[in-house]
C-alpha cells in the first residue's frame, strides 16, 4: 500500500515554484498582505503604547448592557456566568474573551458578586484563571477568587453543553455571557438562559449561530464586533492598535474591490487588480 | 417493544435528557454526569492513542531522544499546580502554543482571502452579482469601528448593511430550525420504531 502511495506521489504533477513561494493563486499577494498587516499593526500598537492619539472605537450596544447585567446580578444576589467552549490559547477569540473577562471580573469583584467562568479548553482555563485573579487583585479583592470560579468541562460538544445547561438551571445566574466561537450548542444554551430569566449577552463570529443568539439573547455582538468590544473594554493599547490596523486593512480591501469592479466593467481581460491578487 | 439492552440504554438516556424540558432533576443530572465522565474518559484514551503512545512507544523508546525536549516543555504545564514560587514556569508551553498559532495564521490565512476578494468583482455580469457587491461593501463599512463614525453617509450604509445581515440571519435561522426538527424526528423515530415498534418506516 505504502509503495503504491509513493508511486502515486511521484507521478503527481509538481506545483511550479516562484523562489520560495509555491505558485498557487494568491501565494505572493497573500504574503505581502500579511507583511502589510504586520507593519500596520506594529505601527498602531506602538502609537497606542506611546500615548499618541488614536481613533476612537465606536460604542457598541451590547457593551452598556454588561454594567447593567452585573448590577442586576448584584441586586439579586446571583452569579454572573461567562462561558467559552472551543477557543484555545492561540485563538483570536480567546484574546477578545480575556478583554471581556477582565472587565466583568473586575466589576463583579467591586460589587462582591459571584463570577463563574466555564471553559472548554484546559489551556484557556489556565489563562482565564490568571486573568480573573489579576482583575480581582486590581479591584482590591484577591480573596474573592474561589477554587470553582473557573470550571473546566472537557470540550466534547454535548457533554459540555449538558453540563452548562445543568449549571444554569441549578445556580440560576442573573446574567450569562456567551463569548467566542460557538457551534450548534448556541441555541440550547441561549434558550436555557432565557428560561431562567437571565440577562444574556452573546458575541460570536460564527454567522451560522448568530441567528440563535439574536433570537434568544438580550444583546448580541455580531462578527468582528466581538473583537472590537474586547479591545474597547480592556483599553489594552495592543488590542486597540490591532483594531485600528484592521480597519486600515479593511479600507484597503474596499479600495481594491471598488478598483477591481471598475476595471472588470471596463476590460475584464486586463483587470490588473484581479491579476495582482492572483499572483 | 424491543428486548435489546442497547436500545433500552439509549431510550433511558434519551428520556433522561428530554426530562430537562420539564425541569432540572436527578434523572437528568445522572446522565449529565455520565456523559461528562464518558467524554473525559474518551479524551484520555484518544490522547494516549494519538499523542502519548506515538511519543513514548514509537518515539523515545526507539531511540528518538530529541523528543524529550518538547516533552520536557510540555511537562512545564503541570507547574500550574506547583508552589506559587515556581508557577510561572507553566506559562512557557502556553506561550509556545500561542506563538505557533499566530505564526500559522499569518502564513496560511491571507491567501484564501485573496481569492474571496477577487470573487466579489470577477463575476460582475448579472443583477445578483451587483447586489452581492453592494452588500459586500456595505457590510465591510459596517465592520469598520474607528473611522467615519460621525459621517451620515457611513451611518446610512451601516443601517443598510444591518438590514442585509438580518435578512441573511432570518434565512439561516429558518434553515437550521428545519435541520433541528429533522434531528428531533430521528429521536422520536428511535423511540416509536426501534423501541416501541409502533411505526414502521423504511
Amino acid at each position: 500500500m505504502s509503495r503504491f502511495l509513493l508511486l502515486a506521489a511521484a507521478e503527481a504533477q509538481k506545483l511550479p515554484r516562484w523562489g520560495i513561494f509555491v505558485d498557487t493563486d494568491g501565494a505572493v499577494s497573500g504574503f505581502f498582505t500579511a507583511v502589510i498587516l504586520t507593519v500596520l499593526t506594529w505601527y498602531y500598537v506602538t502609537s497606542a503604547r506611546s500615548g499618541r492619539p488614536m481613533p476612537e472605537i465606536r460604542k457598541l450596544a451590547g457593551l452598556d448592557a454588561i454594567d447593567e447585567a452585573v448590577g442586576r446580578a448584584t441586586e439579586m444576589g446571583r452569579p454572573v456566568f461567562l462561558a467559552n467552549r472551543t477557543a484555545g490559547v492561540g485563538s483570536v477569540h480567546s484574546f477578545a474573551l480575556w478583554g471581556y473577562m477582565g472587565y466583568v471580573a473586575r466589576l463583579c469583584a467591586q460589587y462582591d458578586t459571584p463570577f463563574v467562568n466555564i471553559a472548554g479548553s484546559y489551556l484557556a482555563a489556565a489563562v482565564n484563571e490568571g486573568v480573573i485573579k489579576q482583575s480581582y487583585l486590581e479591584a482590591g479583592r484577591p480573596d474573592a477568587f474561589k477554587p470553582d470560579t473557573v470550571r473546566y468541562i472537557p470540550d466534547d460538544q454535548w457533554a459540555w453543553t449538558s453540563a452548562v445547561a445543568g449549571m444554569l438551571k441549578r445556580e440560576r445566574p442573573a446574567a450569562t455571557m456567551w463569548i467566542g466561537y460557538f457551534y450548534a450548542e448556541s441555541m440550547t444554551l441561549a434558550e436555557v438562559g432565557a428560561q431562567i430569566g437571565a440577562i444574556q449577552i452573546a458575541a460570536t463570529t460564527n454567522t451560522a449561530q448568530l441567528p440563535f443568539f439574536i433570537a434568544a439573547c438580550d444583546y448580541t455582538l455580531i462578527g468582528e464586533e466581538e473583537y472590537a468590544a474586547g479591545a474597547y473594554l480592556s483599553k489594552d493599547p495592543m488590542l486597540t492598535g490591532t483594531i485600528v490596523a484592521e480597519d486600515v486593512g479593511k479600507l484597503i480591501v474596499l479600495g481594491l474591490v471598488v478598483l477591481g469592479a471598475i476595471a472588470q466593467l471596463i476590460s475584464p481581460e486586463n483587470n490588473f487588480v484581479s491579476k495582482m491578487l492572483q499572483f | 417493544m424491543t428486548a435489546e439492552l442497547q436500545t433500552w440504554i439509549g431510550v433511558i438516556a434519551t428520556l433522561a435528557i428530554f426530562s430537562f424540558l420539564i425541569k432540572e432533576n436527578p434523572f437528568y443530572r445522572f446522565f449529565e454526569y455520565t456523559v461528562i465522565g464518558m467524554s473525559a474518559a474518551h479524551a484520555v484514551v484518544m490522547t494516549w492513542d494519538n499523542y502519548t503512545k506515538p511519543f513514548w512507544v514509537n518515539g523515545v523508546m526507539k531511540g528518538e531522544y530529541y523528543l524529550l525536549i518538547p516533552g520536557a516543555i510540555a511537562v512545564l504545564y503541570y507547574f500550574r499546580y506547583a508552589p506559587p514560587k515556581y508557577q510561572w514556569l507553566y506559562r512557557y508551553p502556553l506561550a509556545l502554543i500561542m506563538g505557533y498559532n499566530i505564526g500559522y495564521s499569518l502564513a496560511y490565512d491571507p491567501r484564501p482571502f485573496m481569492t474571496q476578494i477577487r470573487g466579489t468583482f470577477e463575476s460582475l455580469k448579472d443583477l445578483n452579482s451587483f447586489i452581492y457587491l453592494v452588500i459586500f461593501i456595505g457590510v465591510v463599512v459596517y465592520f469598520i469601528f474607528t473611522f467615519g463614525n460621525k459621517s451620515a453617509a457611513v451611518g446610512k450604509t451601516r443601517t443598510f448593511a444591518r438590514y442585509a445581515m438580518m435578512m441573511y440571519f432570518g434565512v439561516s435561522f429558518g434553515n437550521t430550525v428545519q435541520g433541528r426538527f429533522s434531528l428531533l424526528l430521528g429521536r422520536l423515530l428511535f423511540l416509536l420504531q426501534d423501541w416501541l415498534g409502533l411505526v414502521k418506516l423504511g
